[in-house]
């Protein structure tokens, strides 16, 4: 081979590109339902659907709870996570977690049992907004806070992150309205729709652009990209991400088949799409390679 | 101020791994577990075929991205540059093992410590002596062998590389030979482009 | 688990001794911690050794984990399963060292009363190298061991021919251009590794000394060299001859050197005997006088090296013209149709050695006083290169690349090296020979005995007058009794320190069929492994940090001896191998044959004092001490605080210690011991006289191909066995730290096949194959395509090879690659014994494993990423 290839090489002793191993599914789930949850937060907050609010409180303060202490080496020593907020996006985002779950907790509490004075709660829903807002970012912001691997370094992480939760958020509103668990008049519902759909274009640029910036950015990251876009992992990248992720809610959003059992399934698939994507960038991602050390020559 | 370093001869590496041998014999490495290892890559076509033994360890980057994104601090720089990790304060988080572009900190697991480097759980008296440094659910990687450097000594792999390919000094001072080496035969970062300041090198 | 706050095991407050590692048969000098807790935990280089200058090789750094192996030998065992065969378990039970000793004294004397060549004996230590003449102790002169496999048939009775040395290699304090042919001095392998491969990176960086390395596989020394020369397997001959071709024909020769220090300016007959008068002395010829004198003659004015004459009516010609003759057909463009090197590379590399060499400028060095010439250039050799069916001819042609161009122990050349400098004390290795020349001294570690016929040597060593270590032939004699007129079969099985199993070549069907007939077989042994799994009684032994020892072995430019001492008690109920030998020979009524026998081979003869008395037990202490006093009237608390007495070699017994002599540039020996052998096996009928190989025999090398190369076109591809520094000279393979790096590296876990040859034969980069040879043996493995192996070429590491099964935690590939060798006399070398070490193969794709891939597979993991 000449100078420029590399190959997989997993634990052999040899220069090349490694898998990246530790983070796992227990990792993606933890991020997906983490940032579903805070998507549906927000929305319902913004337009003032309770059974969201409290959903989306549950499902990211359990989801990454429950979660991460699954993950971690040593769960009992977890409160440590919170020391570097001047450094680490992950003591960034635990904070934002403890604020999300408390004054969004908070907030709920105010609703049914009118605890606080109505300044403090809107003060709580501020901060739980926030909160929500930074748990969608810090995510990504934690994938890309070094250079190590290319498929993650991106800002587009964050971005990612942000949008694809607000984009299964708005559906998942529109999801509850039509199971008649919330109530949403005409005009928002047609903003939603529109919110749903605007995102999804944002989420399949920002996804095309990591994979652009990630093809152009080293070798480890045009290998990711081949694993995604031509290899063992295109089935899942195409079949979730891009079919049941972004064109069934696209076409069916164009088609106007906006209820009963087609949305139902276009909700989930887009679901699930968001699912993979976060499986899909985690097992795609891989160390680059010492090739600079490789003898430059052509073999002649 | 002291700024410890590392530099790789390539011309003289052999790829021989003593020095990946050395430092399991120093630090009680559990099997499979390395905090040095000597690779190798092969380019060109038959008969005019080139091989380069490169070997590998913990660059302790003076911008240190494990550092960076470690959530309790546990990853740390000393003053005289050595990136350590307090096994008491890590959480097991893995943030530092993927941002780490080197690929060179490992998270011991119990089956490390638990099946021993024979199997089956059959731990070496030389295994009971030393496996107490590590804590299950944590990340270990090179030290430099800080306590052999505190006491004036080189690191195990350095003192017993056969080709004398590895060479330990001072950065900040010019007159060590690991700051002459890398002047003299222009010493390479690996992977700059990842912007951690790698303090080890490498010449050819 | 204890927690402490010191985590470096060097850092660890304990006690720090001097030592000398084991784990290979070199001894670089060592340093062991202990610490306070009683556990050994780190082991490094003694900096103060001029030798290995406080480094270790890979092997080194991994002796704890050999200590603490929990399958080790803790006490005396017997076999309690009579059935007998690989991966049977024997059942061990452990018994008292007063059972075991004497069942095996029973047995010993029993075979010794009965009929003493019944008796063979594997005992293979080159750091305690009494214990190689173990059998002797009984009256028994053969060897189940094959140390010549690759290292010892032709390498070392040339040495002893040409340097009266053991081994040789190149003056890496002033070579300025090093050649490794098929040997990996230096880079991987030989003398003392750890510290030869410092000593020429040093050269390399320091004084720029250029590396050029022949052979068929980019080695470690083939990927740092400055040049590699890829060549087809077993026709290293070939290469050879051709080089010597260049230098001759284009008169690149040292001439001076030709005709003041060798004999080849002797004149042969065309009977291949010197030329002699009445009274036996040699004739040269004069070419300003214009005739006939004899070698000693004053008045000589010119020693001719060509020509052709005739002396007393017999036509002859001055050795040097013989070797032109032959030479004439081996052009390199002639050779490359052998070796596939291209002939401009051959004739490239001849000038750049004679440029190297400085014959023109008449480069001279003063050393300590004495100017000598100075040739910085070296042909080295080993392995690879000296293992093939014609190896005296071989490494003769070796030998004499550095002849024509002055080399020969000269600075900066290519120096010979003494084996084991306890021994002699290097009173001085030279000893004047007849007619001018140095007295041979072939094969020092198997010397030649008596012939006799029936032949009272299961390997055939009364057949080798120079000395021979051709294990191989056991097998041979053993199943072929009537073929080989033998009256007796071997029945008894002494092991000691070895694994003869592992490394024979042949079918080991055939070697299990001799051990499963074996009457009583023991072992002397520290670890289970393929062939002490056969034995009957276990007699444990101390491990090298359990014992004491005093041995300096077969280094290259430093000599001294190294202590070895214990820095912790046995782990179990132990005894050395010298307590155990010593025990049994008390019992057997041989203690004083044993003693008198170590006088002699530990060279305390030299120093009476020091003798052993024939009726006192001597363990290993006391023989350690006396080695050390010795060699520097230096007493144990000396060595125990110093560690070592080692210095640079003595210049005087280095470089050219046959000032004045001649050296064997013809080796007129062979010719005469081929006619007295000849003769002997006529007298005697000797069945088989019709198919020893006599053509083996040459004076001077002939470009003959090996049989490798004449066999079945199915047969295309050469396949070839190699090691590298973690795992050669030794067993290491079953040290968990050695294994955690080898079988990592992918040129240790899969066959190395050229990536254009594979896809010729339309295989892919991790395919099941099964490699057969046409002398029945097979093994079966995974390919990996790789640009590091000539395209005719197909190799196996030794990574690969092991089968123990029984507590070894050995990984197993696809089965011995000496399976695939032949044993046979066609294949061997009638001169030294060397058996083929390349098997021609042919490959059959399989779709599978035949095998289940099993946790302790090497092919079982490597491939996932």
């Amino acid at each position: 081979m000449i100078a420029t290839d590399a190959v997989f090489v997993g634990k052999k002793f040899n220069i090349g590109l490694r898998h990246q191993k530790i983070w796992g599914p227990d990792m993606a789930i933890s991020f997906f339902l983490g940032e579903l949850g805070a998507g549906v937060f927000l929305l319902s907050l913004y337009f003032g659907f309770m059974p969201g609010v409290i959903s989306g409180l549950i499902v990211t303060t359990i989801g990454k709870t429950v979660g991460h202490l699954l993950h971690l080496g040593r769960p009992e020593r977890a409160w440590r996570a919170i020391t570097m907020l001047g450094s680490s996006w992950l003591s960034r985002g635990l904070l934002a977690i403890i604020l999300y779950a408390s004054c969004g907790g908070l907030y709920v509490l105010n609703h049914f049992y009118s605890i606080l004075p109505e300044s403090i709660s809107d003060l709580c829903a501020l901060i739980a907004a926030a909160a929500a807002v930074m748990i969608m970012l810090y995510q990504g912001l934690i994938m890309s806070h070094s250079a190590s691997i290319t498929l993650w370094a991106s800002g587009l992480m964050p971005v990612i992150g942000l949008t694809y939760a607000l984009f299964c958020g708005s559906a998942l509103l529109l999801l509850a309205e039509q199971s008649n668990l919330i109530v949403i008049e005409a005009n928002t519902l047609s903003t939603l729709q529109t919110l749903r759909v605007v995102l999804l274009a944002v989420v399949a640029a920002a996804v095309w652009g990591l994979l652009h910036a990630a093809h152009w950015g080293s070798t480890g990251g045009r290998e990711s990209v081949k694993r995604l876009l031509k290899q063992d992992l295109a089935p899942w990248f195409f079949i979730f991400v891009v079919v049941l992720g972004f064109v069934v809610p696209a076409i069916t959003t164009y088609l106007g088949l906006m209820t009963g059992p087609v949305l139902y399934l276009s909700v989930i698939a887009q679901i699930s799409g968001f699912l993979c994507f976060r499986l899909l960038v985690l097992k795609a991602g891989n160390y680059d390679a010492l090739m600079q050390f490789a003898s430059p020559h052509r073999g002649f | 101020m002291t700024a410890w370093g590392m530099v790789f001869d390539l011309k003289r590496c052999i790829g021989c791994n003593a020095c990946a041998v050395a430092c399991k014999q120093e630090n009680t490495l559990p099997k499979g577990v390395f905090y040095t290892k000597t690779l190798s890559v092969t380019t060109g076509v038959y008969p005019n075929t080139k091989k380069t033994y490169v070997p590998t360890i913990c660059n302790h980057c003076e911008d240190a991205p494990c550092q960076r994104v470690c959530p309790t601090g546990a990853t740390y720089t000393r003053p005289d540059g050595i990136v350590m990790v307090d096994k008491d304060k890590c959480i097991g988080c893995g943030s530092c093992v993927v941002a780490c572009p080197y690929d060179v900190r490992t998270m011991i697991e119990r089956e490390h410590l638990e099946e021993g480097l024979f199997g089956e759980g059959n731990l070496t008296d030389f295994e009971k002596q030393g496996y107490g440094r590590f804590v299950v659910g944590t990340v270990t990687k090179c030290t430099f062998c800080h306590e052999r450097v505190d006491a004036g000594k080189e690191p195990a792999c350095v003192a017993t590389c056969p080709t004398n390919a590895r060479i330990f000094g001072d950065l900040d001072d010019p007159n060590s030979s690991a700051s002459k080496l890398i002047v003299e035969r222009g010493g390479k970062q690996p992977l700059p482009e990842k912007g951690t300041k790698p303090k080890v090198y490498y010449v050819d | 688990m204890i927690k402490e706050p010191i985590q470096q095991n060097s850092m660890r407050p304990g006690k720090w001794y001097n030592s000398t590692c084991k784990m290979c048969l070199h001894t670089c000098n060592t340093r062991i911690h202990v610490s306070e807790l009683g556990v050994v935990d780190k082991i490094e280089g003694d900096p103060t050794s001029p030798s290995n200058r406080g480094k270790l090789c890979p092997k080194g750094n991994a002796a704890i984990m050999r200590h603490y192996d929990p399958n080790r030998f803790l006490q005396p065992q017997k076999r309690t399963n009579p059935e007998k065969g690989p991966g049977i378990d024997p059942k061990w039970v452990p018994i008292s060292w007063e059972e075991a000793l004497s069942t095996v004294a029973k047995e010993l004397k029993q075979t010794m009363d009965d009929d003493p060549r019944k008796l063979v004996a594997a005992s293979t230590n080159f750091q305690k190298f009494a214990h190689f003449a173990a059998g002797g102790i009984w009256n028994s002169n053969n060897f189940f061991s094959s140390v010549g496999n690759f290292c010892g048939g032709g390498y070392h009775v040339i040495n002893g021919i040409i340097h009266s040395a053991f081994a040789g290699v190149n003056d890496v304090e002033r070579c300025k251009l090093w050649i490794n042919h098929g040997g990996g001095d230096g880079f991987s392998s030989h003398l003392h590794a750890a510290a030869q491969a410092g000593h020429v990176a040093d050269a390399r960086m320091d004084r720029g000394m250029k590396v050029v390395v022949v052979e068929p596989r980019m080695s470690i020394g083939a990927a740092k060299a400055d040049q590699w020369i890829p060549i087809r397997p077993a026709t290293d001959k070939q290469f050879a001859l051709s080089l010597c071709h260049v230098l001759v024909y284009q008169g690149m020769v040292d001439y001076k050197a030709m005709k003041k220090d060798t004999n080849a300016v002797y004149l042969v007959g065309n009977d291949g005997y010197f030329v002699r008068n009445a009274e036996g002395s040699i004739y040269v010829w004069d070419a300003q006088a214009n005739q006939a004198k004899l070698w000693n003659d004053e008045t000589v004015g010119d020693f001719a090296l060509e020509g052709e004459y005739e002396v007393e009516g017999v036509k002859c010609r001055p050795a040097f013209q013989q070797f032109k003759d032959i030479l004439k057909d081996c052009s390199p463009e002639e050779m490359e149709k052998i070796t596939t090197v291209p002939a401009a590379t051959v004739v490239q590399l001849a000038k750049d050695m004679y440029k190297a060499a400085e014959v023109e400028n008449n480069a001279t060095i003063e050393i300590d006083g004495r100017t000598m010439p100075l040739r910085p250039v070296g042909y080295n050799y080993y392995r690879g290169a000296q293992g093939h069916k014609t190896s005296a001819q071989a490494n003769h042609t070796y030998k004499l690349i550095n002849m024509l161009l002055g080399t020969i122990d000269t600075p900066g050349g290519h120096i010979g090296s003494t084996l084991n400098d306890g021994g002699n004390v290097d009173n001085g290795h030279i000893e004047p020979g007849e007619n001018g020349m140095i007295k041979t001294n072939p094969h020092q570690l198997h010397p030649a005995v008596e012939f006799s016929y029936p032949p009272n040597e299961t390997t055939l060593l009364g057949y080798f007058p120079v000395g021979a270590d051709a294990g191989h032939l056991n097998v041979e004699t053993y199943l072929n009794k009537e073929k080989f007129g033998m009256d007796f079969q071997a029945d008894t099985l002494l092991l000691c320190h070895a694994n003869p199993l592992w490394n024979m070549p042949g079918k080991k069907e055939d070697w299990y069929q001799m051990l499963k007939e074996m009457r009583f077989t023991f072992a002397i042994d520290i670890l289970p492994n393929e062939t002490n799994e056969w034995a009957d009684i276990i007699l444990p032994c101390t491990d090298p940090v359990e014992s004491w020892n005093m041995c300096m072995n077969e280094p290259p430019q430093t000599e001294g001896m190294c202590l070895r001492q214990p820095v912790v008690p046995p782990l179990g109920d132990l005894k050395s191998e010298e307590d155990i030998l010593a025990e049994l020979a008390e019992r057997t009524g041989q203690l004083a044959q044993w003693n008198t026998m170590q006088n002699y081979i530990h060279g305390f003869v030299q120093k009476p004092d020091l003798m052993l008395k024939e009726d006192v037990k001597y363990g290993d202490k006391e023989i350690a001490e006396r080695k050390g006093l010795l060699w520097n009237d230096k007493d144990l608390d000396w060595y125990i605080d110093k560690g070592h007495s080692v210095t640079p070699r003595r210049p005087d017994k280095w470089f050219r210690p046959w000032e004045g002599l001649r050296l064997h540039f013809y080796i007129e020996e062979f010719i005469s011991s081929r006619d007295k052998l000849k003769q002997q096996m006529e007298d005697a009928q000797v069945p088989f006289r019709d198919e020893w190989e006599w053509d083996d025999y040459q004076g001077l090398p002939l470009p003959t191909l090996d049989p490798v190369h004449e066999v079945a076109k199915e047969f295309d591809l050469y396949a070839i066995t190699f090691k590298d520094i973690q795992i050669n000279f030794g067993e290491s393979l079953t040290n968990p730290w050695i294994d955690d790096i080898v079988f990592k590296d992918p040129v240790h876990t899969a066959l190395l096949l050229n990536t254009a040859t594979a896809k010729a034969k339309g295989l892919e980069h991790g395919d099941f194959v099964q490699l057969e040879s046409p002398y029945g043996g097979s093994i079966y493995g995974r390919i990996a395509a790789s640009e590091e192996m000539h395209p005719d070429t197909i190799g196996v590491s030794n990574a690969l090879s092991r089968m123990a099964t029984q507590h070894t935690g050995a990984k197993h590939g696809g089965g011995r690659f000496n399976d695939l060798l032949p044993t046979d006399l066609r294949n061997t070398d009638a001169v030294t014994g060397q058996p083929e070490t390349v098997a021609r193969v042919k490959l059959t794709k399989l779709k599978s494993s035949p095998e289940p891939q099993q946790k302790n597979s090497v092919f079982g993991f490597g491939e996932e990423v």
